[in-house]
């Protein structure tokens, strides 16, 4: 966790454009897994259901793998935004 | 206590120093001295009211400034008194001055009091309050939901104070991928509420920013006040970004926290109420991923298990199809053969049937024909005997009738020759004669026929 002091300038953190919703990922992949255990889809469609499993899987580990995030901190006491 | 300025530099007399509990029995020596100085009513604003069992704390608040001063009323001259202590309440108290030496705290201990009315803050903070409420901004209907998973979080608070501390370590306790950016800002005071304010819109038009929260640490009421002025509590409002609001500690409200999406309670619940527990995530995922592993594995498991007992049940099918063929094969040859042997005998024993009755009845023929024989040498035999006889007995009966005949022919020639009746004698002998004849004749046509007969 790295911490950095940047005055007055206004610092963004940008994070990938792709972020991945993780809650609602989570819940499709549960959907899949209720689909699965019910067992009421044939072979090809459990094939299907297990490939789009395993992209749900594939971008949520990346999305929860990500490393830590930075704390910024702006010293506010200088600003000259108006109200 | 003596000026020592610019003596930083000097060596300082150790032997003159006191130590804190030398110089807090001075002062309140000093405070002892001096009781007569101070007055016996005081008059204020009641707030940070903590009651409990023994006595109940609460500040009094100068009316017109930030002045404040910590205050306590013992159970027993609370409980008699005949008003309450409520918050916001100028109110005039019977007090002495007390001071503390463990700690070196000024104290009022309260005798006695009395309410005067709501203080003009208290009622700017009801009216706005009130008009708040009249424009919506209290309503549920206007409050938006804090991202489940944020990446980015914004917080306005103190630079200096431990609620971003508590905050920051609240969220990445929780979720250390989330991007803390901490706008600094005096959280108290004349300058809170342009610091405030100015943090608020800085982070608002951070597109990064998923969530922001405001916070502080707990604090009089005095200390709290500037979330409770009106640009501090529009401007939350007014936010695009969803906001979450934690002042103080439980029992403190402000009017910053009910415009709020979310409100907290203090500076770690805040951090809580904006990150996920992304172990659990982790947890979550993993588990749903070990659901679909299993699942899949069961299902195509199952699936291969009912191919497999399907095969086996169709080779199950062919192999009884195939055993039933040849049963039936077998069958149809054994019945083949039981009817070919069954033909064959039947046959057999038919023609060895027919043999016999050809046999018999050969032996029948033959033995018939022996019979036949037998009895055509009977019968010849006997027509021999009877021809036998009949030529004995025509010889006989010739031999009789022509005695007969000789002996009537003698008669007769005796009758002849008797006169008339000789020639009827001669006559009758002629007819006899012929009889006679008739009567071999037949005979022998008998003879003839029973030969006849006999073959």
């Amino acid at each position: 966790m790295s911490c950095r002091f940047k005055g007055t300038e206004t610092v963004r953190l940008r994070m990938g454009s792709n972020t991945v919703e993780i809650g609602d990922t989570i819940t499709r992949l549960e959907e899949i897994a209720e689909i699965l255990e019910e067992g009421a889809v044939d072979l090809e469609q459990a094939r299907e259901l297990r490939e789009e499993a395993d992209e749900h899987l594939e971008s949520l580990r990346q999305e929860l793998d990500v490393g830590d995030g930075e704390i910024i901190e702006i010293d506010g006491a200088s600003s000259d935004d108006e109200f | 206590m003596a000026d020592v300025g610019d003596e930083a530099a000097i060596e300082p007399p150790v032997d003159a120093a006191w130590s804190v509990t030398e110089l807090n029995d001075e002062i309140n020596s000093v405070l002892a001295d001096a009781n007569q100085r101070f007055p016996t009513y005081v008059i204020g604003e009641v707030s940070d009211v903590s009651v409990y069992d023994f006595g109940t704390f609460f500040d009094l608040r100068d009316l017109d400034g930030e002045a404040t001063i910590s205050c306590i009323v013992w159970s027993y001259q609370r409980d008699s008194a005949d008003y309450d202590l409520t918050e916001g309440v100028e109110t005039i108290l019977r007090a002495s001055v007390g001071f503390y030496v463990d700690d070196g705290r000024t104290q009022l201990t309260v005798q006695n009091f009395w309410p005067v009315g709501e203080s003009e803050r208290s009622q700017n903070l009801a009216a706005l309050r009130e008009t708040l409420k009249s424009e919506g901004l209290f309503r549920d209907e206007r409050k938006r939901p804090v991202p489940e998973y944020p990446r980015s979080v914004g917080v306005v608070t103190s630079l200096s104070g431990s609620a971003r501390e508590d905050f920051c370590e609240a969220v990445h306790s929780r979720d250390s991928r989330i991007a803390i950016t901490v706008c600094g800002a005096t959280v108290q005071g004349e300058a809170a509420v342009q610091s405030i304010i100015s943090g608020l819109r800085r982070l608002d038009r951070d597109p990064s920013i998923d969530v922001i929260v405001v916070t502080r640490g707990g604090g009089a009421d005095v200390d709290l006040w500037a979330f409770n002025e009106e640009p501090v509590v529009r401007a939350i409002a007014d936010c695009a970004t969803p906001t979450v609001v934690a002042i103080g500690h439980e029992d403190d409200e402000t009017l910053a926290e009910h415009v709020a999406d979310q409100r907290a309670m203090t500076p770690t619940d805040a951090g809580v109420a904006v990150s996920p527990r992304i172990d659990r995530a982790r947890q979550s995922a993993q588990a749903v991923e070990r659901r679909i592993g299993v699942a899949y594995a069961d299902f195509v498991e199952s699936q291969l298990t009912e191919f497999e007992r399907r095969i086996d049940a169709g080779v199950t099918g062919i192999e009884q199809a195939t055993v039933t063929h040849r049963a039936v094969r077998q069958r149809a040859s054994d019945l083949e053969r039981r009817v070919s042997m069954a033909y064959d005998g039947l046959v057999d024993s038919r023609l060895t049937e027919l043999d016999n009755r050809i046999d018999d009845a050969v032996r029948a023929i033959e033995h018939d024909a022996e019979q036949d024989a037998v009895t055509v040498r009977a019968a010849r035999s006997r027509v021999k005997g009877l021809e036998r006889r009949i030529d004995r007995a025509y010889q006989s009966r010739v031999q009789q009738e022509i005695e007969e005949l000789d002996r009537r022919i003698e008669d007769a020639y005796r009758e002849v020759e008797m006169d008339e009746t000789i020639a009827a004698e001669t006559t009758e002998a002629r007819r006899l004669r012929v009889v006679v004849l008739a009567l071999v004749l037949v005979l022998l046509g008998l003879v003839v026929l029973l030969l006849l007969g006999v073959l």
